[in-house]
């Protein structure tokens, strides 16, 4: 045999895949052929060598089963813990934003009250809440969730990760009023408006990329009134890698001679672009401020400030973009745990417990979603 | 000390402290995997980590007759893959293919000019460590097959299976892999050591 075939016979009895017939062949050759028989040597050196690096005993790093395991396991327990990690740290970041924008505890009241429209950012994550609470008694600040928005602020201000617990007061964003988040959600009549989805066999996708299937997404309702959560499979669909979500805050401040009129024209002005509107309760503390939100698509975004510019006389002018990205694969993480975990459950309480949860995800996910690519402009008017 | 199957279903129902045993099982295994792949502690940890967390995760599709530590084994590898594949920004070539060089004529002449060859030479410590070090050169399909079937072990069947490819990928990418260690260790045994004294001399 030539070394050709030798080579290949040696390929096959590192394997162990020679014929006693063919071994014995490839004993003559090597026999005579110095280059072949060193060739041999060396490739049974190696497998041996690689065998006992394979027999060594390695130890993995005292610190491996913790990390693990604080990862799987919820943070801390307090009446916050079901409270998502995402949901505190978008809520501050809104709450930051608003403050920046020299929000008055007024309007960072009108915006967390709000509860309709797609406003998820800075809504209780119960999309039911259609009714704004009163005020609470507190003097000034039309509601106690108010204070507990600028703890938060400062808090999360603080926090390099966004996993801490939130220590001060009740959650924020949360139905305003309601010290118990958990308690005041089981109590609420149809207040949960998760319909127990047929339970559907442990199918969940891998949690590796799969792709996206967002107009599986779309039959849930922008409204409040969200009905059923979607199935593990719709839900799980969801792309952990977005490409893109860059969203672009504006805040406009106009001065105006007539609010009534004022918020009439912005309305059809943004209804022209196509954009969402969202208006907030008027607020009265001194001057009488009305603030409206709207969504836009990002190519329409620069007319329509421009023209809202002209409502009346601009006095502040704020961009900002923000990357959430971030955010939003976190929350998606955190998301799929809790399907599987819902999917895992055998105790229906449970399970009934992480479909709310979950629910609340999704609509942060879902409004992330229509965000991105968006622009939001929250517009300001108040009496000249 | 539960046995590996009854900690499994109960971390299958959510049981924490269950799967937390696992982990302590089944660390030493992993990490050691991790390490042989990535090539240094902090990647090998990383990985790990990300393995554990999706076993646990996958916990659902896990049938208990199968062997946990292949399984999750067979969970570290592919997790790596993806994240060297996603790393590189490449399409992995196609590694099934020939060598452009892998012609009979090239082997042989290479063979044939193997006089003093440097890597008879090495005395053990240095070609393990060689071996070592040649092995993260590789690209990670060779470096994969190469891992699961000489350092841990595992059957060509378990090999295929874990990798999800054809026995006769497998064996044809061993092969290729083989010959790439070879290629390379040769090569930075030169480069490094014309120190290194000719075969039969003593040191």
């Amino acid at each position: 045999m030539d070394c050709r075939k030798a080579q290949y016979y040696i390929r096959q009895r590192l394997d162990q895949l020679l014929s006693e017939e063919d071994n014995a062949a490839l004993e003559q050759h090597l026999a005579c052929c110095e280059a072949c028989a060193g060739e041999l040597a060396l490739q049974e050196r190696l497998s041996m060598t690689l065998r006992e690096l394979g027999r060594e005993e390695i130890q993995a790093p005292a610190a491996l089963s913790s990390l693990i395991m604080n990862n799987l396991r919820p943070q801390r327990r307090s009446a916050l813990a079901w409270l998502p990690a995402a949901w505190r740290k978008t809520v501050a970041a809104a709450a930051t934003l608003m403050l920046l924008a020299g929000g008055s505890a007024g309007v960072m009241n009108g915006l967390n009250l709000a509860g309709n429209g797609k406003n998820i950012v800075m809504e209780s994550p119960t999309p039911n809440v259609a009714a704004v609470p009163e005020p609470g008694s507190a003097g000034g600040t039309p509601a106690p969730v108010d204070v507990d928005n600028n703890d938060n602020v400062n808090n999360n201000d603080n926090n390099a990760n966004g996993d801490e617990a939130n220590p001060g007061g009740s959650a924020p964003g949360d139905a305003p009023g309601s010290g118990t988040p958990e308690t005041g959600e089981a109590e609420k009549p149809g207040g949960n408006q998760i319909d127990s989805p047929p339970d559907t066999s442990q199918n969940n996708p891998q949690s590796k990329n799969s792709n996206s299937a967002e107009g599986d997404i779309t039959a849930v309702k922008p409204e409040g009134d969200r009905t059923g959560l979607s199935a593990p499979g719709a839900g799980s669909d969801r792309v952990l890698l977005s490409d893109d979500m860059k969203v672009t805050s504006t805040v406009l401040k106009i001065a105006v001679e007539d609010l009534a009129t004022a918020k009439t024209r912005a309305a059809s002005l943004a209804a022209g672009v196509g954009a969402e509107t969202q208006v907030f309760p008027e607020q009265t503390s001194g001057k009488t401020v009305l603030v409206m939100r709207f969504t836009v698509d990002s190519d329409k975004a620069p007319y329509l400030t421009e023209v809202l510019s002209g409502l009346g006389t601009p006095f502040h002018r704020q961009d900002e973009k923000r990357d959430l990205l971030p955010l939003y694969n976190e929350t998606k993480v955190q998301y799929n745990e809790l399907l599987e975990r819902r999917d895992a459950a055998t105790d229906s309480g449970e399970r009934r417990q992480l479909e709310i949860q979950a629910s609340s995800y999704e609509q942060l996910l879902e409004a992330w979603e229509e965000e991105a690519g968006k622009q939001v402009i929250n517009l300001w008017l108040e009496n000249k | 000390m539960h046995d590996p199957k009854t900690l499994v279903i109960k971390a299958q129902s959510n049981d924490l402290g269950a799967f937390e045993e696992l982990v302590n099982l089944y660390q030493n295994k992993v990490y050691g995997l991790c390490l042989h792949l990535t090539g240094n502690p902090d990647d090998a940890q990383d990985l790990a980590q990300e393995a554990f967390i999706r076993a646990y995760k996958a916990l659902g599709r896990f049938r208990n007759e199968a062997d946990f530590g292949t399984w999750i084994h067979r969970i570290t590898v592919n997790v790596w893959l993806n994240l060297q594949r996603k790393n590189n920004g490449r399409k992995p070539v196609s590694l099934d293919e020939p060598y452009p060089s892998d012609k009979s004529g090239g082997l042989q002449r290479e063979v044939a000019a193997l006089d003093g060859d440097p890597l008879q030479a090495l005395e053990e410590k240095e070609f393990r460590g060689l071996v070592r070090t040649t092995l993260q050169s590789l690209s990670e399909e060779h470096r994969a097959v190469l891992v699961l079937r000489e350092i841990q072990g595992y059957s060509y069947e378990e090999v295929s299976r874990m990798l999800n490819c054809s026995l006769g990928t497998v064996k044809s990418r061993l092969s290729r892999a083989r010959e790439a260690m070879r290629r390379e260790m040769t090569k930075r045994s030169r480069e490094a050591g014309e120190a290194l004294p000719a075969a039969g001399e003593s040191r």
